[in-house]
């Protein structure tokens, strides 16, 4: 399947249409699943521009219908807002607070818009950095999601423990230089995960993949196509 | 003199002071010749005019000639050695040092030095224009005319005393030869309002040297002696340096207080310094509750740097009558600019990137060859300082670190305070984050042609530090450039 071969469109989803996306899919082919790409924390260079979402959504698209966006604030997605507050302010607020609702709820609209374009198909979650906690939570409790992906899980501020007895396959990729990697939460995550939950450390690779987008691609890639082609195959 | 006749050519002692250098420039800007005496030998005479005259913002010029001399001699310099045409001598150059130690040099510069630039008057049968001080109205209150002089007043130091000295000698000088004399008497005055360059930092610029060294500790008492509805009578100099030209130029013999209408409180200066350096706990103590404090190391700090200013922290000013100023100014349009927050941030500013000395560094003038980057952080961004980055953005503080690859001994720091800009730094400001960039991408980024996150994703720029406070900067820059972008053609 050559890359060019794919068509973006971009689209407006939630109510309303207050939120922005791009929609990747291959016209020729038929895909068998769908993948929700969920950025970074707006306030950490997390858009859906972003580095590693655009190098997924370009090599996931190849195979399967890929959906990115971007959350209320960020980019032409809207927000309300009280008068007097910035969107950096806000965001920083949801950082402080870890109160994530509004960032969760933007993910399952995404997720809804996703679900009825691919025409129901399976689908997978895949978050980089902020992404993982938003696209890994919204997978766990939805079952129109088949399994989820992580990459760069911030453990040293979320111990991820959602993902005990982990119902699906999920894999959890960090860099061994990144710095928001903690391993007592590793080490803690893998021993209550069970055997859906993988965990792997990717060699010479921080928090921002530069240069090594696609290597970290061709891994989602891969473990997306295991989940599809069944039990044992991860 | 009179809008009929400027003058074209004069004499002026203390071009490398803080007030001279800036009349200095406001002659020339005019069309005057300036003939500055320095003292020093010739060719290190018209070095140290130069520098100061570049600090001022004119980087070079031919109408700024030097003579060699000193205002401690009589005559203060060889006859033939001065112009031939000279239509007015400009007296700037005085001591204003408050340390008791410093009474000789004080009144030999303060008197003696007055004395001797008559004579040169006397001789060349030439007006005189003499800066004074407000302050020889010593310790009165109330309201001070312009035309008052000795009113049996006290002062508070040698420096009141000799200025005031120095002011009669101008004017029984007057009487005796029937030449004419201006008389100018400025407040307290510090950098320019625009740049917030200066020559000399004394007087409060003492204080905030001190809070930029102690720093901000957090939470920890400050308490200052000083009464808080005192006033400070304080004027940026480039004000000082526009009035007194048009007085010299408009303005009928006489003296003139050149003084701002609104002058702030210690009160209010408190609070904007608390903002500037970031101090939570500061307090301007009464002089009977100050004393029954035990102070801590910052209190002594500040207290031993203000023991020379200390009679002008407790009591109040006297409020100075500005007649003769106010109709040499009538129709100009010249009024005082605020005294706020901005402008001491501009202060900071600078002296931080001077480290407090003064030295005198000509801004740099921005040519071909990478210096763009220089006319970005010395003239454009600086228009910026007090401005929040963001509409409504306060969740941002950070002092972040620019350094260019090319060349590492180019660097910046900025400091950003609840999302305000607060002050560019040169000095090595210890910074959370630092970014390392090629000029190519500083200037593609700056004028918007590239965010700064996508070229961090693209390694054309290195981030190190604090990661997140590097990130989240970066995500606020990448709005704020694209708010206002930069054109070198235009800056």
């Amino acid at each position: 399947m050559q890359a060019s071969q794919v068509i973006e469109e971009s689209l407006r989803l939630g109510e309303f249409g207050r939120l922005s996306g791009v929609l990747h899919y291959p016209p020729e082919a038929s895909p068998t699943c769908a993948v929700l790409l969920c950025s970074p924390h707006p306030n950490f260079a997390g858009d859906m521009d972003n580095n590693v979402i655009r190098s997924l959504a370009r090599r996931l698209s190849e195979e399967f219908i890929v959906l990115r966006f971007d959350y209320r604030g960020v980019g032409a997605s809207e927000i309300a807002l009280p008068q007097g507050e910035s969107v950096f302010d806000y965001w920083d607020q949801v950082e402080q607070t870890r109160d994530y609702a509004g960032a969760l709820e933007d993910t399952r609209d995404a997720a809804d818009a996703l679900y009825r374009l691919s025409d129901a198909l399976p689908m997978v979650a895949v978050g980089y950095s902020f992404g993982s906690v938003t696209g890994l939570t919204a997978a766990m409790s939805d079952t129109r999601f088949i399994g989820a992906v992580g990459i760069a899980p911030p453990y040293l501020r979320i111990a991820f423990d959602f993902l005990a007895r982990c119902p699906k396959p999920c894999l959890m990729l960090s860099g061994d230089a990144d710095f928001v990697y903690d391993a007592n939460t590793a080490a803690t995550l893998a021993a209550i995960g069970g055997g859906n939950l993988h965990l792997e450390q990717l060699a010479g690779m921080d928090h921002f993949f530069r240069g090594q987008e696609s290597l970290l691609a061709e891994r989602v890639v891969s473990f997306a196509g295991g989940i599809m082609a069944g039990p044992g195959r991860l | 003199m009179s809008t009929r006749h400027p003058p074209k050519s004069i004499l002026l002692t203390g071009i490398t002071g803080a007030l001279g250098s800036w009349l200095a420039k406001a002659a020339i800007s005019s069309g005057a010749r300036v003939c500055a005496l320095v003292r020093g030998s010739a060719t290190d005479g018209r070095r140290r005019a130069g520098q100061s005259l570049g600090v001022t913002g004119i980087a070079s010029t031919d109408l700024l000639d030097t003579v060699a001399g000193d205002i401690l001699l009589p005559g203060v310099a060889a006859p033939e050695h001065l112009p031939q045409d000279l239509d007015l001598i400009v007296h700037c150059a005085a001591c204003t040092e408050f340390r008791d130690d410093a009474s000789r040099q004080t009144h030999q510069t303060n008197v003696d030095g007055v004395r001797h630039t008559l004579e040169v008057a006397t001789e060349r049968r030439v007006p005189f224009v003499h800066v004074s001080t407000a302050y020889v109205a010593g310790r009165r209150t109330g309201r001070v005319l312009e035309n008052e002089l000795d009113t049996e007043q006290t002062f508070n130091n040698d420096y009141e005393r000799t200025k005031f000295e120095g002011e009669r000698l101008v004017h029984e000088w007057s009487r005796q030869t029937g030449l004419r004399a201006i008389v100018l008497r400025p407040s307290i005055v510090a950098g320019d309002w625009h740049t917030g360059r200066a020559l000399r930092f004394n007087t409060f610029y003492d204080m905030m040297h001190a809070l930029d060294v102690i720093g901000p500790a957090s939470g920890e008492r400050l308490c200052i002696q000083a009464e808080p509805s005192a006033t400070k009578n304080v004027i940026p100099v480039d004000y000082f340096a526009e009035v007194a030209w048009r007085i010299i130029q408009h303005g009928e013999p006489g003296t003139y207080h050149i003084v701002h209408s609104n002058p702030i409180t210690l009160g209010r200066l408190r609070e904007i310094f608390s903002e500037l350096f970031n101090l939570q706990n500061v307090k301007l103590v009464r002089q009977s509750e100050f004393k029954r404090l035990r102070l801590n190391h910052a209190e002594r700090i500040c207290h031993r740097v203000m023991s020379p200013y200390r009679p002008y922290m407790n009591e109040p000013e006297p409020e100075f009558d500005t007649s003769a100023t106010d109709a040499a100014l009538a129709g100009s349009g010249v009024m005082a600019p605020p005294i706020d927050l901005a402008w001491f941030a501009r202060l900071l500013t600078y002296a931080r990137q001077v480290n407090w000395h003064g030295a005198a560094q000509p801004p740099s003038k921005p040519s071909s060859g990478g210096d763009e980057v220089i006319e970005y952080f010395e003239t454009f961004l600086p228009n910026k300082i007090g401005r929040s980055l963001l509409p409504d953005l306060r969740r941002l503080s950070a002092r972040i670190g620019i350094v260019m690859r090319e060349d590492c001994s180019r660097h910046w720091a900025l400091d950003v305070h609840e999302g305000v800009l607060r002050t560019i730094s040169t000095n090595g400001m210890r910074t959370d984050c630092r970014f390392e960039i090629d000029r190519r991408t500083f200037l593609e980024i700056v004028t918007a042609r590239m965010t700064p996150q996508a070229a961090f994703f693209e390694r054309r720029v290195e981030l190190s530090g604090d990661v997140a406070v590097g990130l989240k900067s970066a995500a606020i820059m990448a709005q704020f450039f694209k708010r206002f972008p930069f054109n070198p053609s235009r800056s």
